[in-house]
């Protein structure tokens, strides 16, 4: 039986009895003082006077000696109790209790970084193994593997060692990132009723990305704590963190560009040659220079002559994290701008603004020859489904929009949508209030809509006093004389709100025409007018087309948003509509059957994978042909290895004496964080040490 | 013709006086350092003046002798300068104060059982000493008395000066036993009114006393014109202590007691003794009082000849 006095554990504490050994140095002592002899003296005068003067030299010799000797035999009884020095999180003293451990295996990505031919994961698996090794009696383990959602092999500790182990030895890496918070939770919600000393270990690369926010917080305090930290101090990597699409939505033989971010998470400067390459397709290549620390950003120029999504990737040569080396992409290339015309209105009328519009963003008849096409929804029939394919949403007379419409709204203009709204209808005014009061603050009018005008029985008309030319909308019409001359009839007084958004537009009676606003990533343009011959002239106007065709183009996102998802996380595309005949069968990148949703629309079908577990491109097929797909990478933070050191750790846990940590990652560190600094051996050089003081104790004070 | 009284110890045996020790001593002479007073001429020089001279014997002429002692007529049969030898001396006194309390007692049989080597006690060595002086004193014709003392006077022996007195000096010595305490300046005070004319004082003891007091009490003595002649003894187990693990001493006089190691405090000890008797030794010096330290571990006869020898030099005598 092991016993721990405060941070010594005593291996051999039965040897204790030993310490009536002390005490022989005192017998010694004692019977060294011989009987004194008896002697008749003349005279203790000088006897008297001698003593004095040489008591305190006399005691202080024999008591030195006394003490050393005492000394010796002590440290030698010491070092056969073989005490050891513990780290706070080590190993209790044994009890029928035992040890209740809970494992908590960092698989993150970083962890199959691969140096010297090992990995971080490796390391950890042979860290658990070892624990496992120093299993007593009554202890019992269980492993949670750190992903997104904590993955336990029991719910409870257990003494199951061969499943254990075998959990342990199969363990890989996940590419999404761990939720450190949740892990712990399990953790700590498993040893809440465990019985014995409890215990958490962390085995893991520490990365600081993940780790710096990591809350220990919620562990109780009767946990101890032990922090295995594996993988290399300093490790290199450089990764491809981002790709974007400009424009984020480009059509057939338009310029696109494809930049690329490459980071260097390293001490020296690379020189990395960069490919970008679609699927079957020629590849283009660049050199990069990175400096140390440091990100780069490239792009690729080209056209593509033929709609389509395409499957892209951006790679650079392999080190030692593969899995960042590259970055998978979707390039959705139109044929059209595609404008989704959301409105509630009766377009067979002849003078419905809306059929106006409509004619405006495709004057064409046929549609190959329009460089936009327009879909009309009606405003209850807005999904975020109906709203993913469109590169910009027109809003024109609807009637109030529901809770659900809105914020489907809402979020495609979050996530960088452009949305235009002619609000001039009986609505507007509500639904701008709206919109509003569910986005949460991300939407703060520039102007607020006061009372309707109406000039049209008094046979008035407003016309535009101001114009901001330098906006990309309207840059085209500076020179234009007809702008000036448009006459609206039908509009909303409006109230300015100071430096919110920016006015494009305003009446000659000083009410605001036209304004722009940010929401999140995407862009609000409101019109306060109508496209309808009741309310403004600016249909039968020649500028009206370029007007509307500038309005398009001034709002098509620059950066294409949702061309790539995380691991771990649902991601989803929208594909053709989809027969009812059909069936549709879901692969992740390797091709194996994955769990996927479809939510079919008349405009086209929502496909949904919920779980992404791994990089590439999870695809929809139709049979043989691919319907759709979704590129996956791994989140850019796995990217960089830097690691929290054990003074950090410390920091950041709070854990005070409760915390101990492994000093290496091989067995002689486990054990030494497990059974403690075995301290016997200082003992006896102690215990020598004192012999020759002793000795030269009794030397000199001889002398 | 010799009287009876006049012949040494004749069929005697006495302890402190032997026939070896008395060959010893027939060549020795005690010498008064100055003029004594005497009732009766003797060797020594006297404060009287004009005495009738009685021729006593010859000796060689030396250097600085009165060129008008000399025996011409002994020259003119022999060609050899002598000295006629007069009884214009005075004969001195000398009174021998002999320490007997129970610190003289240190030495002798218990030693030799212990340490294993022969040994005299402090006591016999005094006794030795004080029975070769009184014999060395009563030859040359002075009178001697004893007097052994130890917290106070325990036995007197008035001045004589015949053979048959050293017996009766002898037989004290002998009869007398060790014990009480020692009171040396005390009985030197008491033992004034004893001695009453001036001589020769010779104090044999261990001198255990204050210094202070004992010279104090020495000076009325001295006053008094009396010469005073300490002889300190001294065991060599006092001299330097004994190799003894550990012992416990007992004090002779008051039965206190000490337990030390003798090896721990023989340093201190001895320089505590030595402190005592270079007082002492000063103390004596100041006032020209003759002061010997004598060892038991010397044999006394050759202690006794190495004062006389000291003591003629500087009497200037030869």
């Amino acid at each position: 039986m092991r016993i721990l006095l405060g941070n010594i554990l005593f291996a051999n504490p039965a040897l204790a009895v030993g310490v009536f050994a002390l005490a022989v140095p005192l017998v010694i002592h004692l019977l060294t003082r011989r009987t004194p002899r008896s002697i008749i003296f003349p005279s203790l005068r000088f006897l008297k006077a001698a003593r004095a003067h040489q008591s305190r030299r006399y005691n202080l010799r024999h008591i030195l000696l006394l003490l050393v000797r005492t000394a010796v035999l002590a440290l030698i009884l010491l070092a056969f109790l073989r005490p050891s020095l513990m780290q706070g999180g080590g190993r209790k003293q044994d009890s029928q209790a035992g040890r209740a451990t809970v494992i908590l295996m960092d698989v993150s990505a970083s962890m199959e970084y691969r140096y010297a031919g090992v990995s971080p994961l490796s390391q950890a698996k042979a860290v658990a193994t070892a624990l496992l090794d120093h299993y007593g009696k009554a202890d019992r383990f269980n492993l949670i593997r750190m992903g997104a959602t904590p993955d336990s092999s029991f719910d409870e500790p257990s003494d199951n060692l061969f499943l254990l182990r075998r959990d342990i030895r199969d363990a890989s890496v996940r590419h999404e990132c761990p939720d450190i918070g949740a892990a712990i939770a399990e953790a700590t919600s498993q040893l809440k009723e465990a019985a014995g000393s409890k215990h958490i270990c962390f085995i893991s690369d520490f990365q600081r990305t993940n780790w710096s926010s990591a809350d220990f917080s919620r562990i109780e305090p009767d946990i101890e704590l032990m922090f295995m930290p594996v993988g290399p101090e300093a490790a290199e990597n450089c990764a491809v963190t981002e790709v974007a699409i400009r424009p984020g939505a480009p059509t057939v033989s338009e310029d696109i560009e494809i930049v690329c971010k490459v980071a260097n998470y390293s001490d020296r400067p690379h020189r990395l040659p960069i490919e970008l390459r679609f699927q079957d397709s020629e590849s283009f290549k660049q050199e990069l220079e990175i400096e140390p620390q440091s990100t780069v950003s490239t792009g690729f120029h080209l056209r593509i002559n033929q709609s389509g999504r395409y499957e892209g990737r951006v790679f650079i040569p392999e080190d030692g994290l593969e899995i960042d080396n590259q970055r998978h992409f979707i390039l959705s290339v139109a044929e059209k701008v595609g404008v989704l015309v959301v409105t509630d209105e009766d377009r067979t009328r002849e003078q419905s603004g809306v059929r106006l519009l409509i004619n405006a963003i495709n004057p064409f008849q046929e549609n190959r020859l329009a460089a936009a096409v327009a879909t009309v929804v009606p405003s209850n029939e807005l999904t975020a489904a109906t709203l993913s394919a469109a590169q910009v949403v027109v809003v024109s007379d609807i009637h109030e929009l529901s809770r659900r419409s809105g914020q489907a709204l809402l979020d495609y203009l979050r996530s960088g949508g452009s949305v235009v709204y002619f609000h001039v209808s009986p609505a507007g005014s509500q639904n701008l209030d709206h919109l509003a009061t569910w986005s949460e603050g991300n939407l703060t009018l520039p102007f607020k809509l006061t009372s309707q005008i109406d000039l049209s029985p008094q046979g008035r008309h407003a016309s535009l006093g101001q114009a901001n030319f330098d906006n990309d909308i309207l840059r085209k019409f500076r020179e234009s004389p007809e702008l000036s001359e448009l006459k609206f009839r039908r509009f909303f007084s409006t109230d300015r709100v100071k430096q919110k958004g920016q006015i494009l537009l305003q009446y000659d009676d000083g009410n605001i025409a036209m304004a722009q606003t940010t929401v999140g990533g995407g862009t609000l343009l409101l019109c306060n007018f109508s496209c309808s011959l009741n309310c403004s002239d600016l249909a039968r106007n020649t500028l009206f087309v370029p007007l509307i065709h500038e309005i398009i183009k001034g709002l098509r996102p620059s950066v294409g948003h949702r061309n790539a998802f995380l691991v771990g996380e649902p991601c989803y595309t929208t594909i053709e509509p989809v027969a009812d005949a059909e069936s549709v069968v879901f692969k992740r990148p390797s091709g194996e059957p994955v769990e996927g949703n479809l939510d079919k629309g008349p405009s086209g079908t929502a496909v949904f994978f919920p779980k992404t577990t791994t990089c590439g491109f999870y695809r929809a097929y139709i049979g043989e042909k691919v319907a759709g797909s979704v590129a996956v990478n791994v989140d850019p933070l796995e990217s960089n290895l830097e690691k929290l050191d054990v003074s950090q750790l410390k920091e950041l846990s709070k854990a005070g004496p409760r915390a101990a940590f492994l000093a290496s990652a091989d067995a002689a560190g486990i054990e030494a964080l497990l059974e403690g600094r075995p301290l016997w051996h200082y003992l006896l050089l102690a215990a020598i040490g004192m012999l020759c003081l002793e000795q030269v104790l009794t030397i000199v004070l001889r002398q | 013709m010799r009287r009876a009284a006049d012949i040494p110890l004749q069929n005697e045996s006495h302890k402190y006086l032997d026939e070896r020790t008395l060959g010893f001593l027939k060549h020795l002479s005690f010498a008064a350092r100055g003029t004594v007073d005497g009732a009766y001429t003797g060797k020594h020089k006297s404060l009287l003046k004009g005495h009738s001279q009685e021729f006593t014997d010859y000796r060689e002429y030396l250097p600085g002798d009165d060129i008008r002692k000399i025996d011409w007529k002994v020259y003119g049969r022999t060609d050899r300068y002598v000295i006629k030898l007069c009884e214009q001396e005075t004969v001195m006194t000398c009174y021998l104060l002999v320490d007997c309390s129970a610190s003289m007692a240190f030495g002798g049989s218990w030693h030799e059982k212990y340490f294993g080597a022969q040994d005299v006690s402090k006591y016999d060595y005094a006794c030795y000493l004080s029975a070769a002086l009184s014999y060395l004193l009563l030859k040359q014709g002075d009178r001697v008395s004893l007097t052994l003392f130890g917290s106070e006077v325990e036995h007197h022996i008035p001045a004589g000066s015949t053979f048959s007195h050293l017996s009766g000096i002898l037989r004290a010595l002998e009869a007398q036993k060790v014990h009480h305490k020692t009171s040396l300046s005390k009985v030197l005070q008491q033992a004034s009114s004893l001695l009453k004319r001036r001589g020769i004082l010779i104090v044999i003891s261990d001198l255990m006393d204050d210094p202070e007091a004992l010279f104090s009490v020495l000076d009325m003595y001295l006053y008094r014109n009396f010469e005073v002649v300490l002889f300190q003894v001294l065991h060599k187990h006092e001299l330097e202590l004994p190799s003894l693990p550990n012992a416990n001493f007992i004090d002779s006089e008051s039965g206190e007691k000490l337990t030390s190691v003798p090896d721990d405090i023989r340093q201190a000890y001895s320089r505590e003794l030595q402190q005592y008797i270079d007082t002492l030794v000063a103390m004596a010096e100041a006032r020209r009082i003759d002061y010997e330290l004598m060892s038991t571990e010397t044999p006394y006869p050759e202690a006794l000849q190495g004062y006389m020898e000291r003591r003629r030099r500087r009497c200037g005598f030869s």
